[in-house]
């Protein structure tokens, strides 16, 4: 628990050292999962924010640039106007793709999770950062899901469900998916603990 | 679920009230009249067709679907459940166990006590699920399912017997006052009374709350909608309208009599106003809480009231998650408060057409002197009336002010334009006012941690305090801003079932950093040692 509480948000990529590693070798063991330090998520969930980056980008720039071909075939502009289209085009294309390109690393480097006995931690967020505790006794249920993308490079996003309001669902990505169904196990409310 | 021969001997089927055709029809057209009229306007508008026939065409659907759902609507007794059919082309048979339901709220209006008839809406604790709604029942039927969900509690209590931790802790809190009741037998009617609103209380709710601005600005709404404006303004101002002329004539005369007259004149036109405002919300408050009554059952709160519309509600104790206490300048003025609770599943608040039983506040208007035990009898756990308000970080005030001085710079910059020097003069007002209202503000938000609960308290002129029991807390998430990283502070939310979105919540700003990350560790533990229950 203090190790958790020790750099919360305000963490820091100054001091990497205190996070664990996702991908050091984990204990076998069912409840290992609950091991109350502070892990970062899965390294590959860069690579795989950079391909929806690149997916977000191309659906904002191929339209504009069909916008720009559409007005220079149609209306024939001065080449001055096609050519200010044409760089303000290429602008936001290269600032757009090489900001979500940097921010799958920044968020990477915000985002970490910490599973103890009785609750799970997840903080995220680079500008606006938040800490959220989820107690083990508010879990309703639970759902570990797979995209295409994420199965391609082994990922999983686990869906934690309340009762709450604002947070009635709580979903941590980027995890392995291995790791993934371990948290979502453990997470489980033991068998005929729950009577409505 | 099977269905023995035995039982189905049983298992009469009923059917609701025809009336019911009528009613279901009328609650749907008055969610559907506004886009129906809209539609037929815009059509009228284009010249496509009548206004009249896109009405008539749009209205056939929603009959022929209320004679639907009455000619398929069917329920029916089981051993221990209540079994309702439904459905033409989607059929749907829906089980509601006995032991489930939490409870009958049952809804008359005018028509419903003119015709013999009851609305009534069954609620389970099965979270966000919509309860099952049967429009509507003659009143022995209502009085027939009353009957039988109670025998069936009784059974379904029986078959568990005191194995059940949830009978032990409802046990725990009912009241020691009536020893011999059983829980499940208790005629709902029964039970202490905690508060009585008499006509004075009433008349002192509807001064003191402002709902006379609401019904004015629906009531031009819906003129708006008919164009009852243009009628009025044709005989008003048209040709041989007397009115408009002689209006004109007065304010003249008015206006001629020099600045003294004018302004003498304008401010009685305003209170003028104001007192119309306030009798109609007076007139409203008296009629639409008439005879305002929340007792302590058995089955936990019953709220009765209403002199047209006839609302009875019950909400079961363990199902209130928070507590809000709402005060006013004029309720603080007046030595009242208002308490309001949210609920979790069940009721659906702000489910427009529906007389909603759960959308007013458990206490409208209430004594302080008598908030402590009001409250002791919502939160059995409730001990101390005195809370020590812990306060924000101290650096709050310097960020709050900053931010109300840019509103004030920002409202008087128009008053430079067209005041010219007298702007300055303007601007310093608003200035003073905003370090005032900072300082207030910011005075009064508190947060305390006592007896296993958080409060939250916010706002100057209309304070809310909010109460939320460790055992009803869901998720505990601390955030944090750029600025509140520079400062040093963090923003601490607690999240319950059932808040919704206008509710105050539990929601903590400026907190010093420490301070907020112990919050959240101390919370999420606390949480996490109990167990949640719906």
């Amino acid at each position: 628990m203090n190790e958790s509480t020790h750099n919360i948000e305000t963490a820091d990529p100054g001091n990497p050292a205190a996070l664990a590693d996702a991908a050091a070798p984990g204990d076998t063991a069912a409840d290992a999962i609950a091991d109350g330090v502070r892990h970062r998520l899965d390294p590959r969930s860069i690579p795989l924010q950079r391909v929806v980056g690149r997916i977000v980008t191309a659906c904002v720039s191929l339209p504009l640039a069909a916008g720009i071909g559409i007005a220079w075939t149609a209306g024939e502009p001065p080449p001055v106007v096609v050519a200010a289209l044409v760089s303000v085009w290429a602008v936001i294309t290269g600032v757009l793709g090489w900001w979500l390109h940097r921010w799958a690393a920044l968020h990477h480097r915000y985002a970490s999770y910490t599973v103890n006995a009785e609750d799970i931690e997840i903080r995220s967020g680079v500008v606006w950062r938040k800490a959220i505790s989820v107690p083990r006794s508010r879990v309703q249920h639970t759902d570990v899901s797979q995209g295409p993308l994420e199965r391609r490079y082994g990922l999983g996003t686990l869906g934690i469900y309340t009762a709450g309001t604002d947070y009635a669902k709580v979903s941590l990505d980027g995890l392995e998916h291995e790791t993934a169904l371990r948290i979502r196990d453990h997470l489980l409310p033991p068998a005929g603990a729950d009577a409505v | 679920m099977p269905s023995e021969p035995a039982t189905s001997s049983r298992a009469i089927e009923h059917r609701l009230h025809p009336l019911s055709i009528g009613f279901s029809l009328g609650s749907q057209l008055r969610r559907a009249i506004f886009p129906l009229i809209l539609g037929g306007a815009s059509a009228n508008f284009l010249g496509v067709v009548e206004m009249r026939s896109v009405l008539l065409i749009g209205l056939i659907p929603f009959v022929v679907g209320s004679v639907v759902r009455y000619l398929t609507f069917r329920y029916r007794y089981e051993e221990a459940e209540l079994v309702i059919r439904s459905g033409l082309l989607f059929r749907r048979e829906r089980h509601v166990p006995y032991a489930r339901i939490q409870n009958l709220d049952a809804v008359q209006g005018v028509f419903h006590r003119m015709l013999g008839v009851v609305e009534v809406k069954l609620q389970t604790g099965g979270g966000q699920e919509p309860e099952a709604t049967l429009t509507v029942l003659p009143l022995p039927a209502l009085e027939a399912l009353r009957q039988r969900v109670r025998e069936g509690k009784r059974e379904a209590a029986d078959g568990t017997v005191a194995g059940d931790p949830t009978a032990a802790e409802e046990g725990a809190t009912a009241i020691p006052a009536e020893p011999a009741a059983d829980p499940v037998l208790a005629d709902p009617a029964e039970g202490r009374t905690l508060l009585h609103l008499p006509a004075r209380e009433l008349l002192l709710h509807g001064l003191l709350q402002n709902r006379g601005m609401v019904l004015i600005a629906a009531a031009f709404g819906l003129a708006w909608e008919f164009g009852l404006f243009e009628r009025a303004s044709n005989w008003i101002a048209g040709e041989q309208s007397w009115i408009g002329p002689a209006v004109e004539g007065a304010a003249a005369d008015v206006v001629a009599a020099g600045i003294l007259v004018t302004v003498v004149a304008i401010t009685a036109l305003v209170v003028a106003f104001v007192i119309f405002a306030r009798v109609l919300s007076v007139v409203w408050t008296l009629v639409r809480l008439h005879d305002y009554r929340v007792v302590r059952s058995e089955e936990g709160l019953r709220a009765t009231f209403g002199m047209l519309t006839q609302v009875a509600a019950t909400i079961p104790l363990r199902r209130v998650q928070t507590v809000t206490i709402h005060e006013g300048p004029l309720q603080r003025w007046a030595g009242r408060v208002a308490v309001g609770v949210q609920t979790a599943g069940g009721s659906q608040a702000g489910q427009p057409g529906n007389a909603d039983p759960h959308r007013h506040q458990l206490a409208p208007i209430l004594r302080r002197d008598r908030l402590r035990e009001f409250l002791r009898e919502v939160i059995p756990e409730l001990d101390a009336p005195e809370v020590g308000w812990e306060p924000v970080s101290p650096l709050a005030f310097r960020r709050v002010v900053r931010g109300t001085c840019f509103l004030a710079t920002l409202a008087s910059v128009p008053l430079y334009f067209t005041l010219g020097a007298w702007g300055v003069a303007f601007h310093a007002a608003f200035l003073a006012w905003a370090v005032f209202y900072a300082r207030r503000y910011v005075g009064c938000l508190g947060w305390a941690l006592k007896d296993d609960m958080v409060w939250f308290r916010s706002g100057w002129l209309w304070r809310r305090t909010t109460i939320a029991r460790y055992t009803r807390i869901q998720v505990v998430a601390l955030r944090t801003t750029p600025i509140d990283r520079w400062r040093g502070m963090a923003r601490l939310r607690v999240d319950t079932a059932g808040a919704g979105a206008a509710a105050h919540k539990v929601d903590i700003p400026y907190l010093p950093l420490d301070t907020a990350r112990r919050l959240r560790t101390h919370l999420a533990a606390e949480a996490a040692r109990t167990a949640f229950r719906w």
